[in-house]
């Protein structure tokens, strides 16, 4: 039975855009990953994210832990904007992305050597 | 555009000025043309300056000014020491190039974008901060 998280509630903004609210919501992810529980993020009556706030909110949850993230998180798809999805998924996909190892590596080579190409 | 994505966009530079430039101002002033449907806007600091920040963690680049602006723009690309940074210029510059233009100024580096347009231009005389410069239609 997965519980329905509505971001608004945990926040207690309709504007989900400072890092400092997103703390809020990545301390619950983390304790329902946790306890191995599983949740439905709810974003309906959310007007603005920024990635700063998904970054914090959610990627860094989804990068220490990715397995467990997508096994125990999922968003009700009828809640959120394609714009903000879009934002999600990019998020997730950058935390993923630059716990690699190569992306220091390959922003030293362009800022020392090479292009960005 | 909408309002609501106007709004999410003002949010990603405003936060951008808050996490990165350390100043505490932040300038916005806007301009609509209703005979043309379009709204300008543009937001500014007077804090560290994008290839300042850059130059800071890479003391050795020879990168010039416009260059290391264009690549702030990148995805995944940022001066935090995090591993969740580096989206706001780069979701910024993807949604602007479909839907208007999108300068941005720092120190000497300028950079354009639009739909025909992607442009370095490194400027004789330094801005004091950052500039961002958005110009739309309102459908």
């Amino acid at each position: 039975m997965s519980e329905n998280i509505k971001v608004k509630d945990i926040i207690e903004t309709s504007l989900a855009v400072s890092s400092d609210k997103a703390k809020k919501l990545s301390e619950v992810l983390t304790t329902k990953i946790n306890k191995k529980e599983d949740v439905v993020l709810d974003f309906s009556e959310i007007r603005t994210v920024t990635t700063a706030f998904l970054n914090v909110g959610v990627g860094r949850v989804y990068g220490e832990n990715k397995d467990a993230f997508k096994k125990h998180v999922s968003v009700n798809p009828s809640t959120i904007t394609e714009l903000q999805k879009s934002k999600y998924d990019l998020v997730l996909e950058n935390s993923s992305a630059k716990r690699s190892g190569e992306y220091l590596e390959k922003m030293n080579e362009v800022l020392l050597n090479g292009n960005k190409n | 555009m909408d309002l609501d994505q106007i709004t999410e966009n003002i949010f990603e530079i405003v936060h951008n000025v808050k996490d990165h430039s350390q100043s505490n101002l932040v300038l916005i002033c806007g301009q609509w043309y209703p005979n043309l449907n379009k709204l300008s806007l543009a937001i500014a600091d007077d804090g560290v300056t994008i290839p300042e920040s850059f130059r800071e963690l890479f003391s050795d680049t020879q990168k010039s000014d416009s260059f290391l602006v264009d690549y702030s723009t990148q995805k995944g690309v940022s001066t935090k020491d995090v591993f969740d940074s580096g989206l706001g210029l780069y979701t910024l510059k993807k949604g602007f190039t479909k839907l208007g233009e999108l300068k941005i100024l720092s120190k000497t580096g300028l950079v354009i974008y639009n739909e025909n347009i992607d442009k370095q231009i490194d400027l004789e005389a330094p801005f004091p901060g950052t500039l961002i410069r958005l110009a739309f239609l309102i459908k």
